[in-house]
């Protein structure tokens, strides 16, 4: 009996959706994405002792379809690729999760759940060279009294995945190095320094987006998001 | 337009507590207001979408609300044709996600521009956007109850008290005009307990619920009748 009270219980998410085409006009480009396994086998685990409860996110295939749902319609060709390196596009988009955070309403103080994805898209030319690494924050947050047991993460890990899809149509839709690297084009150091420290996940309404997301005290990511100098951002590490 | 009035249960000023006002609400003073821009009106085919403001600007209206106004509004007769929010949101996305939706009428134009979502919305046959805005707190409380069980049976004594207020406005946007048509909005406070002399009698103010309703009726009104005011 002692065993059971002590045991706790696991929260499994199995993120399994679909997202909707982005209503946009395509660039004229021709890229390939580059699936990583680790991206498409993505499985995040934390155990929360203070809660008695383990918490499993599996986003593994829902990360391939976000990216096929955003990249068929942001470009007006894309095909999966096996490796950064391909003939006949002109670049190849590798997406990576960096991070995985999450926050519940206990945590935040609120009546909210709350997910952070960082995402990485690795933007390489034909010949395999990087041009530039572009980090995407996605955050999603949804009412813990909208949903029962733990659909409610679900859909707050859903929200996280459609932020980080507006984040990356909104940088190729102005003219950002992301744009410019996937056209083809160079970045420079400096230009590579201003985006990480205008960072690019909280451009759009920068006035709010830092006090809504509230501090998070546990979930805490899986692996830290690694220190970029201006030449690994150039493609020249 | 403005509307207060108070809730108040006659039999509380009397003290009468019987187990059948555990069926009644607590006390509640309610305020709704309407504040028109430009004259509304809607055809027939026509449909409004009522969206929750972005969590990006700190809004925190409970998603409970916003479903309750979107069914409040379409009852009855007269009832408004209603275009679901989560179906309007993948339709124009990314462009009404919590990160990009526009943050005040004077962006409807460049909204309107982006390639398709002027089409996509006229397709939808939605006239106006209605943001909604405010949430539901506690403010105050207070007294105590306390319950033992006993061999012979149990029971509770005391009374325990506390006080919500419930805050929202929703801003109609008139997409065909491009502009802001106005906004409604519904403010109840309200004051709940749980007196008990061995049975507990939960005397309970239901403010959101008082605070959906009217905004709902409001609204209605606001997007049906024509002229401005």
């Amino acid at each position: 009996m002692l065993s059971l009270i002590g045991a706790g219980c696991s929260q499994n998410v199995q993120v399994q959706t679909t997202f909707p085409e982005p209503l946009v006009e395509p660039l004229p480009v021709t890229v390939g994405v580059h699936y990583t396994e680790a991206l498409t086998t993505y499985i995040y685990s934390e155990d929360l002792p203070a809660d008695g409860m383990d918490w499993t996110f599996s986003l593994g295939s829902a990360n391939q379809l976000l990216f096929e749902s955003v990249f068929s319609e942001v470009f007006t060709n894309s095909r999966p690729v096996d490796a950064p390196a391909a003939a006949g596009v002109d670049a190849v988009l590798q997406p990576n999760i960096k991070a995985f955070e999450f926050s519940l309403p206990r945590h935040s103080r609120s009546d909210q759940y709350g997910v952070w994805i960082s995402y990485t898209i690795g933007v390489y030319g034909p010949d395999g060279e990087l041009r530039t690494s572009w980090p995407v924050k996605g955050y999603g947050e949804v009412d813990s009294r909208r949903f029962k047991g733990n659909e409610t993460m679900k859909q707050a890990t859903v929200m996280a995945m459609r932020d980080a899809a507006t984040i990356i149509i909104d940088s190729l839709n102005r003219d950002t190095a992301f744009r410019r690297a996937v056209m083809g084009g160079t970045v420079t150091a400096v230009e590579a320094a201003d985006q990480l420290g205008a960072a690019p996940g909280y451009e759009l309404h920068d006035e709010g987006v830092d006090e809504s997301a509230p501090e998070v005290e546990v979930g805490q990511a899986n692996e830290e998001m690694p220190e970029l100098t201006g030449e690994e951002w150039n493609g020249e590490s | 337009m403005n509307l207060e009035r108070a809730a108040c249960p006659r039999w509380l000023s009397t003290c009468t507590v019987a187990v059948s006002v555990a069926l009644l609400g607590g006390c509640m003073t309610t305020r709704v207001e309407g504040s028109k821009d430009a004259a509304t009106g809607i055809a027939e085919g026509q449909s409004i979408v009522i969206i929750e403001s972005s969590y990006h600007s700190g809004n925190q209206t409970e998603d409970g609300f916003v479903d309750c106004v979107t069914k409040e509004v379409q009852k009855g007769r007269g009832g408004l044709s209603v275009y679901p929010d989560e179906v309007f949101q993948d339709d124009l996305f990314p462009w009404f996600e919590p990160r990009t939706m526009p943050q005040g009428p004077n962006a409807l134009p460049a909204l309107m521009e982006r390639p398709g979502v002027a089409e996509r919305i006229r397709e939808s046959g939605v006239r106006y956007i209605v943001w909604i805005n405010g949430n539901t707190e506690r403010t105050n409380g207070g007294g105590s109850l306390s319950c033992a069980v006993g061999p012979g049976g149990g029971g509770c004594y005391g009374l325990a008290w506390w006080e919500n207020d419930s805050s929202y406005e929703a801003a109609v946007w008139d997409i065909e005009d491009g502009k802001s048509a106005g906004a409604v909005s519904a403010a109840v406070h309200g004051t709940s307990m749980i007196p008990a002399v061995v049975v507990p009698v939960p005397l309970i103010a239901r403010t959101q619920n008082a605070a959906c309703k009217g905004l709902a009726k409001e609204l209605r009104s606001f997007i049906v009748t024509e002229e401005s005011t």
